[in-house]
């Protein structure tokens, strides 16, 4: 048997499966409540399920296997920051969002501030973030694709950016979220199955896994210090994983597609339990890497260790060139498909609602625009931001756009997280605080990264990858120093409506 | 629900409010401490983290893991609070019907 036709043929049937979704889904997406928010109908678990499929990403399914393939402990220390933001979002976050808002991260900010402002910079603020979030997303889609299966970049991202397409602009959030769920199944079921014949060399001795890396690797494999030279650095890259997650549009807004704060509190559990495992996990992927497939095959095949996974997976079916090998590559390579497409239906998703909801309903139509109208303009909006999130990954072919995923979790870290959580739990707190805020963190955040090594290599002014241990305190202190600066709100009623709302869920948005 | 501030200012309310904040807070920040501290001791205590604990298995590979655990456990005692919190709610969302 043809491995391509059998890759060809699992791909094909991921697509269908989707495509009926989307089909079932578009039935029951009638309304601006379906499309934003899957008509509140999700169950906790199931959005649970949903956000791990949002927010396992193809970067971290093959990116940080890669890391831990090629740097050992380093690569591990890194996958544990992108677990902890969720606790965050858990105790401080998640439910008075919900019980607060409606459809977007802006619907908790414009309750009690004047909204035409605050509307407006959280909107640019989620679209930066969703933009850079994207960009990240497509062009190492393309490279990934291009490396696993030998289509052209510009086919692969033009396949993916269609698809997506085609679940949002039909099938809503409804759509969007079950096609997340089954990528969160695909990806946990690979991951668990090549965990398992790893550890199951190993007689599930994780000290016989651990010599064994050190034996053929070296023993720098289980120390930290291959990859991070900079400690400073690296605290300010977990700062902004730790408070980026509280303040990622496309996670906070898949709160609203439950019908409570309990829904919403379950599901960050469920997300938890899954993202959590997964991660754990990914020392086993990438050690089993190291072991089995080697530092050299790996860098052989890409420099940057994405093919760490699949190569692994290639080895423990029985090789290269084996039938065997070659399908449980193919398979690896239609779950990492899967597992983009997921995350950028996702973006496209919060981007349109951003544009949409606050901009065109909230801002233009000062809130006038009919139910009909609003739902036009947000499905026209998700098919323009997907065209143009197409055109960026064509553009950006063969850009280090790796960067950028950091980038967005500092942005939500530095410009989100600071007015969000003021805006819940500070009375005091005024219009003024909010705008300088959120565009200090934006500027804050962008700005250093522009000025720092990642874009400006050996000439960078800022000796710093990551902005974090910066732009966040800049963030939270422009919040603060321009609202005592400025006169408080005079609608005082307003805050104690939301206070009492956030807190208690009377009232909220059913 | 032209109530709200009758609610805000009740002694249920302002009940709930300090318990919940004593409880979120506290746990939030020390919870961000603990974390920062792994990025901390990998870069200024190697020898501790190069330790082998268990055969090869490391003091800084257990200390990483130990971090999902925390994470997980923290979410329990969460869920565990939080539902002491609905009950208060529930009784104010009656009272104030």
């Amino acid at each position: 048997m043809n491995t391509q036709v059998f890759g060809i043929i699992l791909f094909l049937i991921i697509v269908g499966v989707t495509l009926y979704i989307t089909y079932w889904a578009a039935k029951r997406n009638k309304s601006t409540s379906d499309f934003y928010a899957a008509g509140r109908s999700l169950k906790g678990w199931q959005n649970g399920i949903a956000i791990s499929g949002d927010y396992l990403s193809a970067a971290s399914f093959l990116g940080i296997a890669g890391l831990i393939a090629l740097n050992g402990y380093d690569g591990f220390m890194y996958s544990v920051g992108w677990l902890v933001g969720y606790l965050v979002v858990l105790y401080v976050v998640a439910e008075p969002l919900r019980n607060s808002g409606k459809y977007t991260i802006a619907d908790v900010l414009a309750y009690r501030l004047k909204p035409v402002p605050v509307r407006t910079m959280a909107a640019v603020n989620t679209i930066v973030i969703s933009t850079f979030y994207m960009i990240a997303q497509m062009v190492g889609a393309g490279a990934i694709i291009h490396l696993l299966v030998g289509i052209p970049y510009e086919v692969s991202v033009l396949i993916i950016g269609v698809l997506m397409i085609v679940y949002v602009v039909f099938g809503g959030m409804l759509a969007t979220s079950w096609v997340q769920i089954i990528k969160a199944v695909l990806l946990m079921a690979a991951t668990i199955l090549i965990s398992i014949l790893v550890l199951a060399y190993f007689g599930f001795n994780l000290s016989s896994l651990f010599a064994g890396v050190a034996e053929k690797s070296g023993e720098a494999m289980l120390q930290p210090g291959l990859l991070y030279k900079n400690p400073i650095d690296l605290v300010s890259l977990g700062l902004a994983l730790i408070l980026g997650t509280a303040g990622m549009p496309h996670i906070l807004i898949r709160f609203y597609t439950v019908p409570s704060a309990q829904e919403a509190r379950t599901s960050v559990v469920w997300a938890m339990i899954i993202i959590g495992a997964f991660y754990i996990m990914t020392t086993f992927l990438g050690f089993g890497a190291a072991y089995f497939v080697g530092k050299e095959t790996i860098v052989a095949q890409d420099k940057g260790g994405n093919m760490a996974a699949p190569l692994l997976a290639q080895y423990l079916a029985g090789g290269p060139g084996t039938v065997g090998g070659e399908l449980f590559m193919a398979t690896i390579a239609a779950v990492a498909f899967a597992t983009i497409v997921a995350v950028v239906a996702g973006l496209t998703i919060t981007a349109s609602s951003a544009f949409a909801h606050d901009i065109y309903t909230n801002i233009i139509k000062k809130g006038k625009a009919t139910e009909l109208q609003q739902f036009k303009v947000a499905r026209y909006t998700a098919f323009i931001v997907g065209a143009v999130a197409i055109l960026i990954g064509i553009l950006g072919k063969g850009q280090n756009v790796a960067y950028l995923v950091a980038l967005a979790f500092a942005v939500a870290a530095s410009a989100n997280l600071p007015v969000i959580l003021f805006s819940v739990y500070w009375k005091r707190f005024n219009t003024a605080g909010a705008v300088t805020g959120m565009l200090v963190g934006l500027i804050a955040s962008v700005g250093l990264v522009i000025l720092g090594p990642s874009v400006m290599k050996e000439n960078a002014l800022i000796h710093l990858a990551n902005p974090g241990i910066i732009s966040i305190p800049l963030g939270f202190l422009a919040s603060i120093l321009v609202t005592l600066m400025t006169k408080p709100e005079t609608t005082d009623e307003k805050y104690e409506e939301l206070y009492v709302k956030a807190n208690t869920g009377i009232g909220a948005e059913l | 629900m032209g109530n709200w501030s009758k609610i805000s200012s009740s002694k249920e309310f302002k009940e709930l409010e300090r318990s919940k904040a004593l409880f979120v807070w506290p746990i939030t920040i020390l919870f961000i401490l603990y974390y920062l501290s792994l990025p901390l001791l990998a870069g200024y205590a190697k020898p501790l983290m190069n330790t082998y604990v268990v055969g090869s298995v490391t003091f800084g590979y257990l200390y990483a893991v130990a971090q999902f655990f925390v994470a997980w456990i923290l979410a329990f005692v969460y869920v565990g609070r939080a539902r002491r919190f609905d009950e208060s709610a529930n009784k104010l969302h009656d009272e104030f019907k």
